[in-house]
């Protein structure tokens, strides 16, 4: 039916997220304190183990009648989730988290059954032993997902995680003060027009995407490690900043449905949301950059704290289910790679055209944003401390 | 006896102390040495590049800023707390409890949802820049009110007002009115009476109250992540972006162990201040008494 099917096989990964604060929830700092402060007291010299401990894989079965998500605020379709309760005589209790708090969250072992975090986090938390195996022969509708997904660059043979929304990122603009015509396509514009909005364009504050944006619009890999690159990139950004507005918080969203940002780097599902919610749907425009598109994606897990996670699995292998995809593509706007979730993410497309996407984005991961090394992601920090600076 | 019970009493506030406030402390002081792996977790180190790293003259600015901003509000805190506490204090009333508890009230809602009001307000299509547009003041764009450095200050001293009002209005209220009238007496105009007479005796509110501004000033983020724009960074938004952006836990927490040194550095300072300023007054008091006699 479409392309999606013939994925061949992946390469580098990483994710999307709803565009709720803004910042991308890296395995950083608050997460870290959690895991970090008892290793710290405990190993007194010694280094944190990261070797997870082994773990049978899990099988979808109610094993618990509450199951504790940790996600973004409706990030399943109520409809999904009301009829998983109904199915099984589970109760679904929801915490709801802003960027930055899931890993904090888990890493502390709080009892959660479920968390969706960034799948650039994937292979640290696989290797923290936060997450569980999944067993892929007692899920009903695992062949739902597409090829590329079964074994995907951030989890290799998808063996703790079921894709779920991924986003592509681009510009959003006030079609009030920033005229198509005035838009060339490109990361570009962004740093040409910031200096004529008088601080109404913005920087997203999410080290990752901003510094690969930023990457791109100096011709480099958005994934690249390389010491020069990578600080050119950050000097396009201290350059930048003192034009914009500063940073897009509290969220893309926000700003751009309030009228204070008009040209605003977001994700596609942070569009579609921004779009639902203004009054004049052609007041806003999004442009996706030819340089790429930043992609980034929330998978589902079942964590090694949880207490039910044969019923986590079996709310994965729900919400895997063809009417319970298509019904979280529309509450989330974006992308999921099952059969049933491309085609109603297709069909949504047609209503809403920024949320078309190439076939290579979900055939061989072009354009996604990868895992950092330790090496990278040294170097994005220091560049990134300097534009915080500025921002 | 007395001694022992004394101490036994304070057992339990001692041991909170100890438990929730020295060991995570210690626990900040010794992440502040550590290097992080990969996913950066702290791990155990003695490692003072991650303060030697906070001298690096990028951060100059944001230093200079944070002390700025935070001694901007906490002025005008004083400015426009002061008249409110006084007026409270000395005209409210048997209604001046009632007053100051409306004074509080806005802080019984959550500190972000009160700052969403004021992007509400000052937001690009915000009420204030719609009554401009429909006054016919400013064209659609309307005017950016988010993003300045006055925004900000505004922010903080909306933030921390209360506690400068409360402060400064147990000072005025304990303050004998018959001090007024003796200045009075003693042929003091409204404003020498005041300056001399008023502000001396409520100056510990005004102090308190100062620094129950300043020292979280010093520490905020959100206002500057809700109503700052490009160049307004604050230390805090420095260690609010270290540990949830880059994963950089060791820098964010030797900025708090600076922050918390300034802090107690500030308040030894105001005890300072505070002790010369009684010893100087026994002194002069001393001296009047010894020239009264000898004249």
């Amino acid at each position: 039916m479409n392309s999606y099917m013939s994925g061949p096989d992946p390469l580098g990964g990483k994710i999307t997220r709803r565009g709720l604060f803004g910042t991308g929830a890296r395995i950083g700092g608050a997460a870290l304190l959690a895991t970090g402060a008892g290793d710290l007291l405990a190993a007194c010299g010694g280094s944190s183990s990261t070797s997870a401990p082994a773990m049978q894989p899990v099988a979808p079965k109610v094993d618990g009648k509450v199951l504790n998500l940790l996600t973004y605020p409706g990030f399943f379709a109520e409809s999904a989730v009301k009829g998983f309760e109904k199915e099984y005589g589970v109760k679904v209790e929801s915490t709801a988290f802003v960027g930055g708090q899931e890993l904090a969250k888990i890493a502390s072992g709080q009892p959660f059954d479920l968390t969706t975090p960034i799948a650039s986090q994937l292979p640290e938390i696989i290797a923290s032993g936060l997450a569980r195996p999944l067993d892929h022969e007692k899920f009903k509708y695992w062949d739902q997902i597409l090829p590329a997904f079964m074994n995907p660059p951030y989890d290799p043979g998808a063996k703790y995680s079921v894709p779920y929304a991924f986003a592509r990122c681009g510009l959003v603009y006030a079609t009030e003060w920033v005229k198509e015509s005035e838009l060339t396509g490109s990361w570009a514009d962004l740093w040409r027009l910031a200096p004529k909005l008088r601080h109404r364009a913005y920087v997203m504050n999410d080290m990752q995407t901003s510094m690969g944006m930023a990457l791109e619009y100096k011709g480099h890999d958005l994934n690249s490690g390389d010491a020069k690159q990578i600080e050119e990139a950050g000097q396009a950004l201290v350059e930048l900043m003192p034009s914009t507005g500063g940073f897009s918080d509290p969220s893309d969203e926000e700003l751009i449905i309030s009228g204070q940002g008009w040209l605003v780097p977001s994700w596609s599902n942070s569009m579609y949301f921004s779009v639902l919610q203004v009054k004049d749907r052609s007041s806003l425009g999004f442009q996706f950059c030819k340089e790429g598109s930043l992609v980034d994606m929330n998978p589902m897990i079942v964590d090694a704290a949880g207490k039910s996670p044969g019923t986590a699995a079996l709310f994965i292998d729900w919400m895997l289910k063809p009417e319970n995809m298509e019904a979280n593509v529309r509450q989330v706007g974006a992308g999921v790679p099952t059969k049933a979730g491309m085609a109603a993410y297709e069909e949504l497309g047609k209503e809403f055209p920024f949320l078309k996407v190439p076939p290579d984005i979900v055939t061989s991961f072009a354009g996604w944003q990868k895992p950092f090394t330790a090496e990278r992601r040294k170097l994005f920090t220091e560049q990134w401390s300097r534009v915080q600076a500025v921002g | 006896m007395r001694d022992r019970l004394a101490g036994i009493s304070l057992l339990p506030l001692s041991s909170w102390l100890v438990a929730f406030f020295l060991v995570p402390l210690g626990m900040i002081c010794a992440i502040s040495l550590a290097t992080t792996d990969l996913v950066g977790t702290p791990i155990f180190a003695l490692e003072f590049s991650n303060y030697s790293a906070l001298l690096d003259p990028l951060y100059v600015p944001v230093v200079i800023r944070t002390l700025a901003y935070a001694g901007a509000a906490t002025a005008l805190c004083i400015l426009l707390g002061y008249p409110a506490a006084y007026t409270v204090a000395r005209l409210g009333g048997r209604h001046r409890h009632a007053i100051i508890l409306l004074i509080a009230l806005p802080w019984f809602v959550d500190y972000l949802i009160r700052i969403y009001a004021w992007l509400a307000i000052l937001g690009g299509n915000g009420l204030l820049n719609n009554v401009l547009h429909q006054l016919g003041l400013t064209n659609a764009a309307g005017l950016s009110f988010v993003g300045h450095s006055y925004t900000v200050i505004l922010g903080l001293t909306y933030s921390y007002l209360p506690f400068m009002i409360l402060t400064i209005y147990v000072a005025v209220d304990q303050m004998d009115p018959r001090v007024i009238e003796a200045g009075k007496d003693l042929y003091g105009g409204p404003w020498s009476t005041f300056f001399y007479v008023t502000l001396p005796t409520t100056l510990q509110g005004i102090v308190a109250g100062s620094l129950l501004v300043f020292l979280p000033a010093l520490g905020d983020f959100a206002t500057v992540q809700f109503l700052g724009g490009a160049n307004q960074t604050m230390i805090g938004n420095l260690i609010v972006n270290d540990f949830s952006t880059v994963g950089n836990a060791p820098q964010a927490a030797a900025w708090t162990v600076v922050i918390i040194g300034s802090m107690v550095m500030v308040l030894v300072m105001a005890s300072l201040v505070a002790r010369i300023r009684r010893r100087g007054a026994t002194h002069r008091i001393g001296s009047d008494v010894v020239l009264g006699g000898t004249g």
